[in-house]
């Protein structure tokens, strides 16, 4: 029994965290329309502000605290609002997402430049020593102050939202921005004040967290994916369920360490958040009525199909003279480019073409390169690499297809996070600390020879997206991006083409991983991570995931970095902040770089640019999900 | 009709207009008069809700002048047009969707002056269908409910200008009979109207002035009677020649 | 031909449809009027399996289809158009039709070609001159035709069109509605809800009358018109003068 409470309580504590976490998650989003990936960004930032106050300057706890979270964090908000968010307007799903997934790098970038991550930055909990027994269960003062600070801010920010004037226009604007401007109420101040409001909760979280955690830029920015679950339990709107989310899921996990066996738990554990994320999204009734996302206007230019098969050829034949001029030495570098060119290419369907999101694409690619490594190097390991992954699509997808887009980036995020402790890093998967042995696919040794495989892969799989969107399917697929009810009534299966969609893409992300396996000799954990796979999507858009063309120059440009940064010495990395300064940039190029040159180019069909939607704010897609459940 | 000469309520001067490199409104000249319902009509496409637009500060014009009660407010903020009592009631989005029928009205109170109390009065006393459903989310209201909670903001407002941008549409007859009379009503109490409408003859009935806008230029302009037949004319012409 | 069966939808406390039956056989246009917020659209929701009914059941030529999901009943030939627009944005305007010709031919691979279908659909609701224009940037009334071209593409039995003549101007509204009657006479069932009165009493042949979620009267036109509690609740007494 003593257990129990003593586990009751520290899961109310770490519940607290979540739900304050997942509050500030919530208030960015009902104010702002954008899910913020870098929530827990600037939640580390803070946190490293505090240190900095705190441990190097000397400064008081409080003042330190009350700097950080009223005046630091909301300023950073505010900034973010200024650069990033404002200049989005009504942009589609895919690009408010990446915009924030490159905001979170380029944060990590920013606090690994000034902290040194070799060096250990601590931070001391509030009242060090203070201690009250409740109930027979001992708790510090900093665990009180996490109650009480996450109870307080969740019952006024509840009020300051339903009650205040200021918080019903910070939720009219998300609907429609414009008619806020007709009411008098100013959307730039407004919505300026919802990023402050968002990133303070943030910074709260993150300076409450530091002193339990080691400070560490990437560890903390993730931390924030527990919160997921709790937010969608609350459906993303909701405060006072996203605080009764928090708690539950604080909960679970401290009752799952305290009686499952250590073993066990060990392995578990980084599942939890996804276990519980995944349960919040089979409970979730019915998505909310979609804000003003309004139907994005995409139109990616479709190159016909003379066009298409003289492109593959043109690359087919400069590969080959590639494969055949280039110096050895430079082999691997390209056939690895090739490699993340073709799960790049991946996205181009999904992302491109069914403004759907994956946040764990190289997720994929991994579990392609391990069927590779598990089947063999024969033509059934190649099968193995693409079906295994297309099968895992499918159940990652599956529990989201009733609901939004968001949704779906959500739960392949939370996959990602969970695949990369819990089977990337897994002896009994990886065999061997070195990681694990991938054969050359089928017996390819030569790696010229190799090369042009990769190659050949490319281009029969670039044809085929291109033949894709000229198809009905491509058709199909930007249509559900606009109007799935407009899809359902006229017949379209429409879940069964999304999830259809989403496993080819996985299997052809597979495909990827399984050649850059076999061009490594061996893959571990550090091939997969979550950050790269954000990092290779956030590319993809900036230079036009709408485009085979933009993902090819995207993959060789990363793979360039690193040669780049062997120049620049002293940034601490350059790729992250590279990729942060292109996020600002999606702003204006929201068809990427590509896309806008295109569209320079060709003015021929030319769509201006659109000021406003024409159509009305769009509220009609949950009717239509909710029946299907 | 005391003082020969009176400043317009709101004047549009040599305006062209229109959506990055597609110019859809060419030399508008337009002049509302400080009393008096004056109907801005035309086919389809005409350019009507892009000249509202311009008059509401949501579109910049490309060259010309917005003048509002003679003073030039070209380029000035939709907000701040609206908290000096410009108020504008957009082409079938005039709600909140995500927010209750409440919290709807509980934006209309940013102008100035405005109190909370006076907005619930005024809307649910004109429209009981709305008190009925203040819990609702207003996405989820009836087309024509939703309809009449945009209006409710032209109603509460009190405005000193009002644009109203097709606000029949999708309405039952009996409630368009209704809002017709509260518009000549409203702008018998003193407050200009600029009513933008396709059904030319609703619109001849309740109107001082008319005017007919075609492939972004105005065709037309006078009193209902002298344009009468032109404007059935205009938009029969405008069908059979597009 | 289109029956449904006592009809019953409830949101939380509120009846939006209560015993609804109707029919609307092929071969004429069956009118569907009433107030704002009567349920008209509801009933379209719950007859194209967007929303469940409470109670009752649907039937399409004479096949229970209360269990069906919205793609199945969209295969057994029923289609409809949206009052708030639901086109494809990102699509050109062909391509929007093209696609539904698609989805359709999927099922039966013959009879022309799916872009073929999708001109001679453009054609006969008057868009041909923007087929190659991006459906998003179309004005209201234009994207309410492109909406009817694209139900007919997948060539229905049954045409549901909630208000497709809102956003027409009076030319337009009186093209659509010699539209309407010729697919009628064609075979097709067509249920019309619409506030335009004109049209409604000029081309159907039927018309029912829901209020409250209740129906108030059915008949022919005059029938229609010519009751009292119609007039109070809907029509209101001018447009029946006139
Ligand atoms: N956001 C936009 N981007 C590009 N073109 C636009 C945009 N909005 C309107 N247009 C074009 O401008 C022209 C005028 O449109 P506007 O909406 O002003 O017409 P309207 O007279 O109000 O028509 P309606 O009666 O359908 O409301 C139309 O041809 C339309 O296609
Ligand atoms: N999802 C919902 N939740 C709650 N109430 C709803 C919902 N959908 C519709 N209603 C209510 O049901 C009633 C019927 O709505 P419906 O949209 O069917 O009306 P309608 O006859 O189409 O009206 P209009 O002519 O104005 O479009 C309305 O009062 C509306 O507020
Ligand atoms: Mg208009
Ligand atoms: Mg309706």
């Amino acid at each position: 029994m003593d257990t129990f409470l003593a586990l009751t309580v520290t899961g109310l504590v770490t519940g607290c965290l979540y739900a304050l976490t997942a509050s500030g998650l919530v208030v960015t989003y009902t104010t702002s329309g954008i899910f913020n990936f870098a929530h827990g960004a600037i939640g580390m930032l803070a946190a490293f502000s505090y240190w900095e106050l705190t441990a190097s300057q000397g400064m008081p706890g409080l003042p330190a605290l009350l700097l950080t979270v009223l005046v630091i964090s909301p300023l950073v908000g505010a900034v973010i609002e200024r650069l990033l968010v404002r200049r989005l307007g009504t942009a589609s799903l895919e690009v408010t997402l990446t915009v924030t997934v490159g905001l979170l790098l380029l944060l990590i970038g920013i606090a690994n430049t000034i902290w040194d991550p070799a060096t250990p930055h601590r931070v001391q909990a509030f009242f060090l020593g203070d201690e009250v027994t409740v109930a027979g269960v001992v708790l510090t003062a900093h665990q009180l102050v996490i109650v009480a600070t996450a109870t307080a801010v969740a019952i006024s920010l509840w009020a300051f939202l339903h009650w205040s004037r200021t918080g019903v226009a910070l939720r009219a604007v998300v609907d429609d921005r414009e008619l806020a401007a007709l009411t008098g109420a100013s959307p730039t101040r407004v919505g300026q004040l919802g990023w402050a409001l968002g990133a303070g909760l943030a910074g709260l979280a993150g300076v409450l967290l530091a002193s339990q955690v080691s400070l560490d830029a990437t560890t903390m920015t993730l931390l924030v994916v527990n919160g997921y679950a709790a937010a969608v339990l609350g459906r993303l709107t909701n405060l006072p369920l996203t605080f009764v989310g928090g708690l539950l899921l604080g909960l679970c996990q401290a009752w799952a360490v305290g009686y499952l066996t250590l073993d066990f738990i060990s392995q578990i554990q980084p599942v939890i958040p996804m276990l519980f994320l995944f349960v919040a999204l089979v409970l979730s009734p019915q998505a909310r009525l979609r804000v003003a996302q309004t139907a994005p206007l995409r139109a990616p230019s479709v190159p016909g199909a003379r066009r298409t098969l003289l492109a593959t050829g043109s690359f087919l034949v400069v590969a080959a003279l590639a494969a055949v001029a280039m110096p050895l030495s430079r082999m691997g570098d390209a056939t690895h480019g090739m490699a993340v060119a073709l799960i790049l290419l991946s996205l181009v369907p999904l992302v491109g073409y069914g403004g759907m999101v994956s946040l764990s694409q190289l997720t994929f690619a991994g579990i392609g390169a391990v069927a590779l490594a598990k089947v063999g190097g024969g033509p059934e390991g190649l099968l193995a690499a693409i079906a295994v992954p297309a099968a895992v699509g499918l159940l990652v997808a599956l529990p989201t297809m009733r609901l939004r887009g968001l949704h779906l980036a959500l739960a392949t995020l939370a996959f990602g996070y969970a695949m990369d402790d819990a089977f990337f890093s897994n002896a009994t998967v990886m065999t061997d600390s070195l990681g694990l042995p991938v054969p050359r696919p089928l017996g390819l040794d030569d790696p010229r020879g190799y090369f042009f495989l990769v190659c050949g892969a490319f281009a029969v799989c670039a044809f085929g997206v291109l033949a894709l969107r000229r198809s009905t399917l491509g058709r199909r697929l930007v249509a559900l991006g606009d109007s799935p009810a407009g899809c359902s009534t006229l017949g379209m299966r429409v879940r069964r083409t999304k999830l259809g969609v989403f496993a080819m893409s996985a299997g052809m992300a597979g495909l990827g991983g399984a050649l850059l396996g076999g061009q490594q000799g061996a893959v571990g954990s550090a091939d997969f991570g979550l950050l790269l796979s954000l990092t290779l999507l956030l590319l993809a858009v900036v230079w036009g995931v709408r485009t085979v063309s933009g993902v090819l120059i995207a993959a060789l440009l990363l793979e360039a970095a690193p040669l780049l940064q062997d120049h620049i010495s002293g940034v601490g990395s350059v790729v992250p902040l590279l990729v942060g300064l292109g996020a600002i940039g999606l702003g204006k190029h929201q068809n990427g770089i590509v896309g806008s040159v295109v569209a320079a180019t060709r003015r021929r069909r030319a769509v201006p640019n659109l000021p406003q939607p024409r159509t009305e704010p769009p509220i009609r897609e949950e009717v239509l999900t909710s029946a299907q459940s | 009709m005391t003082a020969p000469v009176v400043t317009a309520a709101l004047e549009l001067r040599g305006v062209n207009a229109g959506y990055g490199r597609v110019q859809v409104l060419y030399d508008i000249n337009l002049v509302l008069p400080p009393r008096g319902v004056v109907a801005l009509l035309g086919p389809n496409g005409a350019g009507k809700s892009t000249l509202l637009r311009v008059a509401s500060g949501r579109t910049v014009p490309s060259s010309g002048q917005v003048l509002l009660r003679g003073n030039d407010v070209t380029g000035r903020s939709p907000e701040r047009l609206a908290r000096v009592g410009l108020c504008s009631v957009p082409e079938g989005r005039g709600v909140f969707p995500n927010l209750t029928v409440s919290d709807n009205l509980r934006m209309w109170t940013f102008r100035p002056g405005v109190r909370r109390k006076d907005v619930e009065e005024t809307a649910y006393g004109r429209f009981p269908r709305l008190a009925e459903r203040r819990r609702q989310l207003a996405g989820r209201l009836s087309g024509g409910e939703q309809q009449m909670l945009a209006m409710s903001r032209a109603l509460t407002a009190d405005p000193d200008v009002l644009l109203l941008d097709e606000i029949s549409m999708g309405l039952a007859p009996v409630v368009v009979a209704e809002l017709f009379a509260l518009v000549r009503q409203i702008a018998d109490d003193g407050t200009p109207v600029l009513l933008v409408e396709q059904f030319a003859r609703t619109a001849l009935e309740v109107a001082d002035e008319v005017a007919v806008l075609s492939q972004g230029r105005i065709r037309l302009h006078g009193a209902p009677d002298q344009v009468r037949d032109g404007v059935l004319a205009t938009y029969l012409h405008a069908e059979g020649s597009a | 031909m289109l029956r449904v069966e006592d009809i019953g939808v409830r949101f939380g406390g509120v009846h939006a449809l209560k015993g609804v039956s109707l029919t609307c056989p092929a071969g004429q246009v069956t009118g569907l009027i009433g107030p704002n917020g009567a349920g008209k659209t509801t009933l379209f929701n719950i007859v194209t399996g967007i929303q469940r009914p409470d109670a009752g059941s649907v039937h399409l030529d004479d096949r229970d289809i209360t269990r069906d999901s919205t793609e199945q009943r969209a295969r057994a030939g029923l289609a409809r158009t949206f009052q708030r627009l639901e086109v494809f944005g990102s699509l050109t305007v062909r391509e929007n039709v093209q696609l539904a010709a698609e989805l359709h031919r999927g099922l039966r691979r013959r009879g022309r070609s799916p872009v073929e279908l999708a001109d001679d659909l453009l054609a006969r609701v008057g868009l041909t001159a923007v087929a190659d224009h991006q459906a998003g940037v179309l004005p209201t009334g234009s994207a309410r035709l492109l909406e009817l071209a694209r139900a007919l593409a997948i060539s229905p039995t049954t045409l549901l069109l909630d208000e497709p003549g809102s956003g027409l101007d009076e030319a337009e509204s009186h093209q659509l509605g010699d539209l309407l009657r010729s697919l009628a006479a064609e075979g097709t069932a067509v249920l019309l809800v619409e506030h335009d009165v004109q049209l409604v009493m000029r081309i159907c042949a039927h018309i029912y009358v829901l209020d409250f979620g209740q129906l108030l009267c059915e008949g022919s036109p005059a029938e229609v018109q010519a009751d009292v509690g119609v007039q109070q609740a809907y029509l209101g007494a001018e447009s029946v003068a006139s």
